[in-house]
């Protein structure tokens, strides 16, 4: 059974809660599959945090670390690709606090995950789409930070409202709800032009499938 | 099982998913895993230490020197009582000056470049990037950290105090708790328990490696100042016209007195130096 089907990173099916256990037991072999399974996911979300690669990648290096220097005090979640985000980033937060000035425009008093997007990130399947991805990344952007996170939680990795809850340490309600603000707000942004074209890259898209 | 599909409205686009290269994921793990079993050696290098200490007991002192073991080993390059030029494996050159020392390690990693270094020397770093990312180049002195990307540079790093002044690039020094960012032709000065960051002319900072200061209409005082923070010396010029004199040609500066005495007779002016500190008059 596998609890993390639509975690993008995974093509193969791997037993995650059997690898889990005996990666908590000390296998260094079901640490590694862990590692392989998850570290894009983790990846991607560190990277849009940082905006920087090789400070993703510290970060994640030292995550792992913790990770097998603890295992033998882990629980064994309900889903573990929640359980391994809200991990990193409960210990993203923690070192924001004592950082000193690495990271310029992180305010220290409360620090908080500001995921940050870019054109880039926005698929349109149209000629002359440029502009319009800038668009949707700003609106995007101008987003309040928590709910940013969910657009990528949510959209981006694919997570459920449920394992959201976990990851954000919240309930399916409060989820619910910031979802729907989040999306509101979008749609407050974006102009009705915006929003008819958008519509036909979509509508386009589903109809050649 | 996943949870169903909440019944709710998508966003009116998709994302671009990136997955991220596959030789990062085994480099990242590779890394992981050498620390995992460093960790795991030294755990048991430091049970050999309690069983060989419990043996010791009855000796009445346990002297412990707080050395980590090293893990790989160094490799170490004295300049002696020459200049000396050292290239690293990266590319990069280092001039040391007489005196110096660098240390590093005999597994060179271009991905974490760390140095550790004593003494005086020009550096030329290397930039290097990995997976379009700059790949920082760290240097460890007794005072301070220095971290670049790309740049030249001299560091007098001693026990006692700390110099780095910057000819091109950006760099990143730490001296104790505080961080200080650096452009081209300034410097930062740790000594005496001061810190002070200014404006310079880099490159007769560098004028130690051929032992001239090269000036073109250059002022007297700015190569003075130079000596002062070189030798770590006070000078006080007691007459305001000193400050005016404007030097063109090379002026010899491996060896303060030489310098001091070179001037004298150039500028016809009178030096009398008394423990640390010179004095300049007409």
């Amino acid at each position: 059974m596998n609890t993390n089907a639509n975690l993008n990173a995974s093509s193969r099916s791997v037993n995650l809660e059997l690898v889990w256990k005996e990666f908590t037991g000390g296998s260094e072999f079901a640490f590694e599959q862990l590692h392989r399974h998850f570290y894009n996911d983790l990846y991607q979300y560190t990277q849009k945090i940082f905006q920087d690669q090789q400070h993703s990648y510290d970060a994640l290096q030292d995550f792992f670390l913790k990770l097998w220097e603890k295992r033998a005090q882990l629980p064994q979640p309900t889903y573990i690709s929640a359980y391994l985000f809200r991990s990193l980033r409960n210990q993203l937060l923690n070192s924001f606090r004592k950082i000193d000035l690495t990271f310029p425009g992180i305010d220290i008093q409360s620090p908080t995950i500001g995921i940050h997007f870019s054109p880039e990130d926005i698929l349109i399947e149209k000629e002359n789409s440029k502009e319009l991805s800038e668009k949707i990344a700003d609106a995007l952007n101008q987003l309040p930070e928590r709910q940013r996170d969910l657009i990528f939680l949510k959209f981006y990795i694919g997570f459920t409202n449920e394992q959201i809850s976990e990851i954000l340490e919240t309930n399916t309600q409060s989820v619910a709800n910031l979802s729907h603000r989040a999306l509101q707000n979008l749609r407050s942004t974006l102009s009705d032009q915006e929003f008819i074209l958008l519509f036909l890259t979509l509508a386009s898209c589903f109809y050649r499938h | 099982m996943d949870v169903e599909k909440d019944n709710e409205q998508l966003p009116p686009f998709e994302f671009n998913r990136k997955t991220v290269d596959q030789r990062l994921i085994q480099q990242s793990y590779e890394e992981i895993s050498q620390e995992i079993r460093r960790k795991r050696r030294r755990k048991r290098l430091s049970q050999w230490a309690l069983a060989i200490a419990i043996f010791l007991i009855g000796f009445p002192i346990l002297y412990y020197t707080g050395q980590q073991p090293v893990s790989s080993r160094e490799i170490v390059v004295q300049s002696g009582s020459q200049n000396k030029q050292v290239q690293l494996p990266d590319g990069s050159s280092i001039m040391l000056a007489a005196n110096s020392t660098l240390r590093y390690p005999e597994h060179w990693k271009n991905q974490n470049r760390r140095i550790r270094f004593s003494g005086k020397g020009f550096f030329d770093i290397k930039k290097l990037s990995l997976y379009n990312d700059l790949q920082p180049f760290t240097i460890e002195a007794e005072d301070g950290l220095v971290e670049v990307l790309g740049t030249s540079f001299t560091l007098d790093a001693g026990k006692q105090s700390f110099l780095l002044a910057l000819n091109e690039g950006k760099v990143r020094a730490k001296i104790g708790n505080d961080v200080f960012e650096l452009l081209p032709n300034q410097m930062i000065r740790h000594y005496n328990g001061n810190i002070q960051k200014s404006d310079i002319n880099a490159s007769l900072y560098g004028a130690w490696r051929t032992g001239l200061f090269t000036c073109n209409n250059t002022r007297l005082v700015e190569l003075i100042e130079v000596i002062k923070a070189s030798y770590n010396i006070e000078v006080v010029i007691l007459d305001p016209s000193i400050e005016k004199i404007l030097v063109n040609g090379t002026i010899e500066m491996s060896d303060q007195q030489v310098f001091f005495s070179t001037i004298s007779e150039l500028f016809g002016i009178k030096t009398t130096t008394n423990e640390d500190t010179v004095r300049i008059s007409r």
